[in-house]
């Protein structure tokens, strides 16, 4: 992995876990999670990535203990959809508006 | 470009995605990693904090034993109920919310929809109301000011806690599930828990299923009252003798009980509809990990000390009640200047339920007395009722139920008429309308009861704190320091009058209360309840034991009528039988005891295997020989109890209980309320049947009670062969369809995980059945709820718990006294001398100011 995309999934996993505590932050933590990895990371796939690994590392750091009881919860409260749903949030949000974001930093590819 | 419009579609995609959380607040709580249900895993943990506090007087600390147990050294009194209030909620907040929201009719403001049922019943039944009354009552005596007073310091406690726990994102998992934040605590919330008990253990359904047994067979089955033989139960074993009885007046010196409320209320019964009213009345049950008085059992007994080691007595318990999760109880420990006291308690109650001070011990089993009553009556078209003559308005009164709907996070309301009769509250379902009239109704003060129990040093002031207690009725047992032990099954016994006589066929039935009665003409009415002068009780008896096992009390005529719905006589009769063996012996102990509490021999199997053999005798079937193989071992003593790892008795216990089901079944027409059915009734019915009486030929039809019993074998072996998957029994081991299932009333990812159940129904370590099914098993929901056994001699307390001190699923403590101790049949040895450096440091510190 290059220097700069290690940078950005820090950066943009810090990011995400600290924005999560503050209003709104279930908006706020994607969307500039995804602003800072596009900025920092690679174009397109790679941007991409690293935004699902800094949403990914982001949500195991925040609910790391608590993930697999909830996730059975889930189940049960609110069936297959929202466990799923839940997965699919923290991981291709900033997945995909960091690879999206890139033709604003970076240009058409 | 075209990486221009998929990274285009890419930002549609993730602003789609960024509005989920905005589609729904259910969604919401569950994607929220911060705050909502993943946020749980914090809850875990033991709270580590110091509390400066104003309002409250003196200092606490709160020591953590390492099974959880908070062991709370206090100042003062005042200090001590905060931080009980402040420890139980920090262990068990969304339980007691759940308990005082359903004593209060108001579940579904928590719970959504799957609460309505229930509130609606808590309401039209007057328990919700009963628990403003009790309050209002309590409130308005200054005599119990210090009660007042103590549950006011442990509402603070609570809702300290409370916004501890917001503000430090420590909300247990089910609120976030829900969506839902705690109310704050207040003293009439801990009333409503006490009540929730009182429903649990002193509502009377037995009156409406009976009343079914009529509408199905016609009025001549009032007989089924001879047939079952509740009325005289015909060779059972007694709790207590009459020849040693002396009233609890006499003993006590007080021939009045608290001010509860004077009753509030100034042919053969034929088809009266009451199957919808009896299915409402149950709904409780499943939000309180209770299933009904089938089941829930419990036993308890005091040694004299003539007979033990110690030279004084020794007092144990083991309550049975259902296997929920959490627990039903909590332990903990409590040293104030005038209360030093261990044991456990309901979360949402101050005070030690069942447990030892320095001086006393106690414990309790419920009196299977009759403490409802319901009445029928002549109803015009307009909404009149016909009471002695004159048609009467029943009083009208519109509540509003709020209901939470979790995915959209707003309540919505639904309204109820509350009606009352002069009888009292109407239950009115689809159309069946009975008025139903209950000793909760009126006020009782438990919770003063305890506050002076609790600190008793004598069983005399025990027994004179018994003048608190009216609802529900317990078979008490306690002993003291100095050698007194009592039995004293005191509190609030109606006084029926006017009880209706049958006579079928000559044959005279007094309807004592087991049906509903005519209120058009007065039937059954209360006047006030049975006086103190006229309970008897035992106080220091010469005898060597007093045990108790929810049977008939008395084998005398002494006291009054206080009901018919005893349980089996099997639990009495094996306690009976092992404490003469060690009175016998001599210098017994607590852990002779303890032994006692864990046997799984089961006399009922015995008794009820008997007759099934005799019933089918002439049949040859290799699955009956493997029964009657298992039976002749077990008889003899061979086999010492009901083993988790026996593939016989798989056999003949599926077979005892599918017989027992179908007999139900032909008999109710259908398996619903099978708790009614004790092995004494449908024995009984045996017998009357081999007699020819007519009612049981009527009942039985075409089919005979030995085709019936055959059918049940090959119904049985025909389900444990789908069960297991194999025709090889020897791989049908007993644990491996009867196991312990610990439940969580409203999320099963969060049950206990399940184990192996050796003993039965009716062993003294009760693991009952309740259901047998292809896809399920036989799940054992019910059990020993505490085991307790206390020596007076010494400063010991033994006790353990079918889970663990925390609520939450997260906590170390979740389960760790069911895996640890509860399973193995091993105790916590707790010492009252134990001082609190033992265990460390202080969690909780407290310190208060005024």
């Amino acid at each position: 992995m290059e220097h700069k995309n290690m940078i950005a999934i820090i950066t943009g996993t810090i990011a995400y876990a600290i924005l999560l505590y503050v209003p709104y932050g279930l908006t706020l933590a994607p969307l500039i999670t995804a602003v800072i990895v596009a900025a920092l990371a690679r174009k397109g796939l790679n941007a991409f990535l690293d935004g699902l690994i800094a949403g990914g590392l982001a949500l195991l750091y925040t609910a790391g203990a608590g993930i697999t009881l909830s996730l059975k919860l889930m189940g049960e409260a609110g069936g297959v959809i929202v466990p799923v749903l839940t997965v699919l949030y923290h991981l291709l949000t900033p997945a995909l508006l960091a690879g999206g974001f890139t033709i604003f930093f970076k240009g058409e590819g | 470009m075209r990486d221009a419009i998929v990274k285009s579609l890419a930002i549609i995609l993730g602003i789609i995605l960024l509005t989920l959380p905005y589609a729904s607040p259910a969604l919401q709580r569950f994607i929220d990693p911060a705050y909502g249900v993943m946020a749980a895993a914090d809850t875990g943990g033991l709270p580590k904090v110091t509390l400066h506090l104003t309002g409250i007087n003196g200092e606490a600390e709160v020591y953590f034993d390492r099974f959880g147990v908070p062991h709370i050294y206090a100042t003062t009194d005042e200090a001590g109920f905060y931080a009980m209030g402040w420890v139980t909620a920090s262990q068990r907040l969304f339980q007691m919310d759940l308990l005082r929201r359903l004593g209060e009719g108001r579940l579904a403001e928590l719970v959504g929809k799957d609460g309505l049922d229930t509130d609606k019943f808590m309401i039209m039944s007057g328990i919700a109301d009963s628990v403003q009354r009790s309050w209002e009552a309590m409130s308005a005596d200054p005599q119990l000011k210090p009660v007042v007073d103590m549950l006011e310091a442990y509402s603070k406690g609570v809702n300290d806690y409370i916004d501890y726990a917001m503000r430090n994102n420590l909300l247990p998992v089910e609120y976030r599930v829900l969506g839902q934040t705690p109310e704050y605590w207040s003293p009439v919330d801990t009333i409503a828990v006490a009540r929730v008990i009182a429903y649990v253990l002193a509502w009377n359904d037995e009156d409406l299923v009976v009343q079914h047994i009529i509408n199905r067979y016609g009025k001549d089955a009032v007989r089924i009252a001879e047939v079952f033989d509740w009325l005289t139960w015909n060779g059972t074993v007694t709790q207590a003798d009459c020849k040693y009885a002396v009233s609890w007046a006499g003993v006590t010196g007080l021939n009045h009980t608290a001010t509860f409320a004077e009753n509030t209320v100034p042919d053969s019964p034929g088809e009266i509809p009451v199957e919808k009213i009896l299915s409402m009345s149950q709904e409780p049950l499943n939000y309180l990990g209770v299933t009904n008085t089938f089941l829930e059992a419990s036993n308890n007994w005091v040694v004299n000390g003539s007979y033990t080691l110690s030279r004084k007595p020794i007092v144990a318990n083991d309550p049975h009640l259902e296997l929920s999760v959490p627990p039903i109880w909590f332990l903990a420990e409590l040293k104030t200047p005038n209360y030093h006291v261990i044991g456990a308690l309901f979360p949402g109650t101050p005070l030690v339920i069942i447990g030892r001070n320095e001086h006393i011990a106690w414990g309790f089993t419920n009196v299977m007395g009759d403490f409802t009553d319901y009445y029928y009556y002549k109803w015009s078209s307009d909404g009149k009722y016909l009471y002695k003559g004159k048609w009467l308005e029943p009083e009208k009164e519109e509540r509003v139920i709020r209901v939470w709907d979790p995915v959209s996070g707003k309540y919505s309301e639904e309204r109820i008429t509350v009606e009352k009769t002069v009888h009292g509250y109407v239950l009115n379902v689809g159309g069946e309308k009975l008025a139903v009239r209950w000793t909760g109704h009126d006020p009782s003060f438990e919770v003063a009861f305890f506050y002076y129990l609790d600190k008793a040093s004598t069983v005399k002031e025990a027994l004179q704190a018994q003048r608190y207690f009216h609802v529900p009725v317990q078979n008490f047992v306690v002993a003291d320091d100095k050698g007194n032990f009592a039995y004293s099954p005191f509190g609030g016994f109606p006084n029926r009058t006017n009880l209706p006589v049958y006579n079928i066929d000559g044959h005279l039935i007094v309807n004592t209360g087991f049906l509903p009665f005519n209120g058009s003409k007065g039937e059954g009415e209360w006047q006030g309840y049975i006086p103190p002068n006229r309970i008897p009780i035992l106080y220091n008896p010469p005898v060597p034991f007093v045990a108790t096992a929810n049977s008939k009390v008395w084998n005398g005529t002494c006291g009054d009528f206080i009901g018919w719905h005893y349980h089996d006589k099997y639990r009495e009769e094996r306690i009976t039988g092992l404490l003469q063996f060690y009175t016998f012996r001599g210098m017994i102990t607590m852990r002779d005891m303890a032994s006692i509490q864990l046997d799984q021999r089961d006399l009922g199997v015995l008794d009820y295997l008997h007759t099934l053999l005799n019933l089918v005798k002439d049949k040859k079937d290799p699955y009956l020989d493997k029964v009657r193989w298992w039976y002749g071992k077990y008889r003899m003593a061979e086999i010492p109890y009901i083993s988790s790892r026996d593939p016989n008795a798989t056999i003949a216990i599926a077979w005892l209980f599918t017989f027992h089901k179908n007999l139900w079944t032909k008999i109710y027409g259908s398996p619903e309320h099978l708790w009614f059915f004790r092995a004494h009734y449908a024995l009984s019915f045996i017998k009357s049947y081999e007699k020819r009486d007519p009612l049981t030929k009527r009942v039985m039809g075409d089919l005979n009670l030995e085709d019936l019993a055959y059918q049940s074998l090959k119904e049985a072996v025909e389900n444990l062969t789908r069960y297991f998957g194999t025709q090889e029994t020897g791989k049908w081991l007993f644990g491996k369809v009867h196991y312990y299932s610990p439940y969580h009333p409203a999320f099963k990812t969060l049950n206990y995980p399940r184990e192996p159940a050796g003993g039965a129904t009716w062993s003294i370590n009760v693991a009952p059945i309740k259901e047998f099914t292809v896809e399920r098993g036989m799940p054992v929901t019910v059990g020993p709820s505490i085991r307790m056994v206390v020596d007076l001699g010494t400063s010991h307390f033994w006790i353990q718990l079918p889970g663990g001190e925390s609520g939450s699923p997260y906590s170390n403590h979740y389960y760790d006294m069911y895996e640890r101790l509860w399973l193995r049949g091993v105790y916590v040895d707790y010492d009252l001398n134990t001082p609190p450096s033992i265990y460390g440091d202080p969690y909780v510190i407290i310190i208060g100011g005024s």
